[in-house]
């Protein structure tokens, strides 16, 4: 082994080490109601983060929005696209309980789509007037840092610093829940969701 | 004399400006669906264009096979009445334009079979402003009145657009008119429960043709293909499904009728077969509508082919036996080919009719503004050439008694002047 190969051995080791000092991960457990919920840190004081350029999509296909539930970082341009055959419209009524941002986005055609760039924080409950058993929920939050948890309520965010933060959850059905908890390294943090 | 000039000169104006708004009227009403013309069903059957098995698809069976209890029979709702004043027309209201056209596949209720044929109630209940607002305030949700009308309105388009455009496992309904669906959309609302909505179903004068194209289009075509050749006893064994064009060589319009409306018999001791029978039998539609369909499909065959598709139902009759089966297919009976011409010109003379082009409304328009204006020049030509003559000058002519040059003449009694005046009538008189 070279001096060269060592010297860049050491090197890529050392900057592995330092990321994982400063990075960690929050997983755990969401229990207490059914279905997925969303997890994630909320506004961190002082900071702010760039707006992720990748769309996200919520597709309307056989009667139904999927995904049901969907979580984005503030910012982030949705797009809404209809995969049936028969029209679909999308209108929410509010964005975080606020009604003045509630918002009719049309009724359109199959394999055409629309977007919006949801710029509030908080859960916009998205209907269809076409098919009022449609529902989904697009879940705005501040940071990048969020997940979706599982079906049995499992989840994991990556990449975290290490910090102070408070963590979230969200359920269609029940209260939301807050915990504050240190970061540093691997975290776990579990919530029992009640009514 | 000027007034006469004036009078003519307006009627020249009058009478181009008449024919051309009389065209132009003419013009739209032959572009407007209001008179859609009845054309012939083609192309594949709906099924085979969605390349999906007749057994594997709930299309056009209208929730069962077999003949159903009588006591699903038509109401009176859902029997259009004949014209008292001609046989030739048919009136019909919403809920018969969508027993012709949606019955087929989305059923009595209009809830279809999910997901293969869509529901149409939400779609529908969705344009009515009352419904939605009643909605929203239900989900404790305060909307405009703006915004519930713009998503009643979209709903509306959607709608629409749904209907003329079809979707795709849906058939488009472009052939009907803008009155026939609007009448229809009233009747989809009554289904739907839409307040206040029934009145709405304007009733429409058809032609028996009509209402055959629309049952043809809309019910028989879903499973029926356009043409093709009559198929065999072995075909139809192994299940394969008589086109349109056979129908006159395989059923008079009586077994039509029959087998359409409550179903077929099989006679005792015939041969089994397994595909007999699976035809739906649409009970919700009267003898005399499948006679519609009949002889529409004899009066309006498919010409999307050479072959020799179909003849005129009088020649069939004379081949035809009366048993079920052993009918001359079109192979065996050369014969027909020339009565087969016969029906077609018969059909081109009556769905080709005198339709005005637009050049020649624009020409025969603007020839008559130039007649117009020709004769209203020479008039007032002929106006001024009078003006210019020195005897018209009347104005000149005194109005005041002309003395007698000398009264000594008449001696001394006083003559009254007046009545020896000659009056500008009388001037005028003598210059014409």
């Amino acid at each position: 082994m070279t001096t060269y190969q060592r010297f860049f051995l050491i090197t890529v080791f050392s900057i592995t080490l330092s990321l994982a000092a400063h990075a960690g991960t929050i997983q755990g457990q969401v229990s207490g109601a059914p279905g997925a919920s969303v997890v994630y840190v909320d506004a961190i004081p002082g900071k702010t983060f760039p707006p992720p350029t990748e769309p996200a999509l919520l597709v309307q296909k056989r009667l139904m929005f999927q995904p049901h539930i969907l979580p984005v970082q503030q910012g982030t341009t949705v797009e809404f696209l209809n995969a049936d055959s028969v029209a679909h419209n999308v209108f929410w009524v509010s964005i975080g309980g606020n009604k003045k941002l509630g918002h009719n986005l049309g009724t359109w055609a199959q394999n055409e789509k629309r977007t919006f760039k949801f710029d509030n924080v908080g859960v916009v409950p998205m209907l269809c007037n076409v098919h009022p058993d449609m529902g989904a929920y697009l879940v705005v939050v501040p940071t990048p840092y969020f997940a979706l948890t599982s079906d049995t309520g499992e989840y994991k965010i990556e990449n975290i610093p290490d910090g102070s933060y408070s963590l979230t959850v969200w359920h269609e059905g029940t209260k939301t829940q807050t915990q504050h908890l240190t970061l540093a390294g691997d975290t776990k943090a579990d919530f029992t969701l009640s009514k | 004399m000027k007034q006469k000039a004036i009078s003519l000169a307006l009627a020249c104006w009058a009478l181009p400006i008449l024919c051309s708004s009389a065209l132009s009227a003419a013009l739209a009403a032959e572009t407007a669906p209001r008179n859609k013309p009845v054309t012939p069903v083609i192309g594949e059957s709906w099924l085979d264009h969605l390349h999906r098995p007749y057994s594997d698809s709930s299309m056009g069976k209208t929730w069962g096979l077999g003949p159903l209890s009588r006591a699903n029979q038509s109401s009176p709702l859902h029997s259009p009445s004949r014209s008292r004043h001609s046989e030739l027309w048919v009136t019909v209201h919403g809920a018969d334009l969508y027993r012709f056209n949606c019955q087929g596949c989305h059923g009595r209720s209009g809830l279809g079979a999910p997901p293969e044929i869509a529901s149409l109630i939400d779609p529908v209940r969705a344009t009515s402003p009352v419904i939605v607002a009643q909605r929203m305030k239900n989900a404790g949700m305060a909307l405009s009145r703006k915004q519930i009308f713009d998503m009643t309105n979209q709903a509306q388009a959607a709608l629409l657009r749904r209907l003329h455009e079809g979707g795709e496992a849906m058939p488009s309904f472009q052939h009907l008119s803008e009155p026939e669906i609007r009448s229809l959309v009233a009747y989809l609302q009554r289904l739907a429960g839409v307040p206040d909505a029934g009145h709405r179903q304007n009733p429409i004068r058809e032609t028996p043709d009509r209402v055959g194209e629309m049952v043809a289009k809309s019910t028989c075509h879903v499973c029926h293909g356009a043409t093709g050749a009559n198929p065999t006893t072995e075909e139809l064994l192994q299940g394969k499904i008589p086109p349109l064009s056979a129908l006159p060589f395989r059923v008079s319009r009586a077994q039509m009728a029959q087998k359409v409306t409550s179903g077929a018999g099989v006679p005792m001791n015939s041969a089994e077969e397994p595909f007999r029978g699976r035809m739906p039998v649409f009970d919700y539609l009267a003898a005399d509508e499948v006679s519609h369909v009949y002889e529409y499909l004899d009066r309006y065959p498919s010409g999307e082919t050479g072959e020799p598709n179909i003849a005129s139902y009088a020649a069939v009759a004379a081949t035809r036996s009366t048993l079920y089966r052993g009918r001359p297919t079109v192979a065996e009976s050369g014969s027909l080919e020339q009565s087969s011409n016969l029906a077609q010109s018969r059909a081109t003379r009556e769905t080709a009719p005198f339709v005005f082009s637009l050049p020649f409304a624009i020409v025969f328009a603007l020839l008559l503004f130039a007649l117009g204006g020709w004769i209203t020049a020479r008039e007032f030509a002929k106006l001024n050439t009078r003006t210019n003559l020195p005897s018209v000058t009347r104005i000149a002519i005194p109005i005041s008694p002309v003395r007698f040059p000398t009264e000594t003449d008449v001696g001394q009694e006083t003559v009254d002047a007046l009545s020896s005046s000659p009056g500008p009538e009388v001037r005028e008189r003598k210059i014409s």
